[in-house]
């Protein structure tokens, strides 16, 4: 909720003084996210409305030794996405504004092996899957400058989203805390932040 | 037009969509511990004792078919268990494996009961048993080299041990591979008579 007060001061107090200068056709870029890094891809299709797709990718070691356990483990999150969004032209503040929404194909796995570092031995072992077809919502704002150059900026929510969690226990019974933070990692917003250019 | 920014933070709100569904499943990978999978010998590594100056190594001998088992502790005089001085052996019989639990600590154990069989020692050298007979250790004066003597319901240097018949409860811990076992803290004993947590050091067989 933080990010999103963010975006929402942002919104109203800080993109005002821009606005648009140019719109172009096409448009590509790279973009960082909750979700991963990106590329980009768009067509303006008229003033208000533009189609895109992009393809989100990331992949993150999770490592941690204790004095008596280790974790090893990885997260992928890979993501293909295509969406249509609209400009609300007519704000008084900017023309920049936004609101989207498509659908989502996720590839997203967790595994993590606990480890007890005198014998090797199993301790437990976490599992997260997320369900692949979900449908992605939100609102940004979008800027093409003159020279080509582009940027935006979103934060994107799911519909319709799964995570299963699965835990197995060895040695070791996971306690409620642990799985409490675990599974309040289900990543539901995704905020972007896009570079691009336009032509 | 003025009413722009408060319909921006009710979609704002409202477009953050309804997240992940959160499901979960818990699968027991433990290591479900019966009699048969602790039959044979398990032994630990050479520990030195609490003075640091003398060394034990501690092993457990479990009977599946007769349901029994011996843990002997053998002391040394020397710091890397060369020259034994003494064994000390704990017998238990009619052990009943119980259920598979969590202690507070979040530990998956086993708890099991038994009954005392005897305890005894077993003095290494003829020094020993002659000191022993001098001090009348545990108010005996039959001690003699290599014989085991009972020491089962006596006080010895301030230790109380079980008398013959009496019930003994413990824990006992498996890895999910079967290659080690861990058993219960004496000193840390609950209210239901099981020791609340399990020793570090761990039997191999």
């Amino acid at each position: 909720m933080k990010i999103q007060l963010y975006l929402v001061l942002i919104f109203l107090f800080v993109l005002p003084s821009f606005s648009f200068a140019k719109y172009n056709t096409f448009e590509g870029g790279v973009f960082t996210s909750s979700w991963g890094i990106g590329l980009q891809g768009s067509y303006l299709y008229s003033n208000e409305i533009l189609f895109g797709g992009d393809i989100i990718s990331a992949t993150r070691s999770i490592k941690s030794s204790g004095t008596y356990v280790s974790v090893d483990g990885e997260i992928t999150v890979k993501t293909y996405e295509g969406f249509a969004r609209y400009y609300f032209r007519d704000i008084e503040y900017t023309d920049g504004f936004f609101g989207q929404g498509g659908f989502a194909i996720r590839s997203w796995k967790m595994n993590a092996d606990y480890v007890e570092n005198s014998t090797a031995s199993k301790v437990g072992s976490i599992k997260m899957e997320w369900s692949p077809y979900v449908l992605v919502t939100g609102l940004g704002w979008h800027k093409m400058w003159e020279n080509g150059v582009s940027f935006s900026s979103s934060m994107n929510g799911v519909w319709g989203g799964k995570m299963n969690v699965d835990y197995e226990e060895n040695l070791y019974q996971f306690d409620s805390s642990t799985k409490t933070e675990l599974e309040e990692l289900d990543l539901p917003l995704n905020f972007v932040i896009f570079l691009g250019y336009s032509f | 037009m003025k009413s722009y920014p408060i319909i921006i933070v009710l979609i704002m709100l409202i477009i953050s969509g309804c997240g992940n569904e959160v499901s979960t499943s818990t699968k027991d990978g433990s290591a479900t511990i019966t009699m048969a999978y602790l039959d044979g010998t398990w032994s630990r590594e050479c520990e030195l004792t609490s003075t640091s100056t003398t060394s034990a190594k501690v092993a457990i001998n479990f009977f599946a078919s007769s349901d029994n088992a011996t843990k002997s502790t053998t002391y040394y005089t020397g710091t890397i268990c060369y020259n034994t001085n003494y064994v000390l052996r704990e017998k238990i019989n009619n052990i009943t494996i119980g259920s598979k639990t969590t202690t507070s600590g979040n530990l998956i154990i086993t708890k099991y009961t038994a009954v005392i069989l005897d305890i005894t020692i077993e003095p290494k050298s003829s020094a020993l048993a002659t000191s022993l007979n001098d001090a009348s250790f545990c108010g005996l004066t039959s001690w003699s080299s290599g014989l085991e003597t009972s020491i089962a319901g006596k006080t010895c240097s301030s230790i109380n041990y079980s008398s013959v018949n009496d019930g003994f409860r413990d824990i006992v811990q498996m890895d999910s591979e079967r290659t080690y076992i861990r058993t219960g803290n004496t000193s840390d004993i609950a209210s239901d008579g099981y020791p609340s947590t399990v020793y570090y050091n761990k039997y191999f067989k």
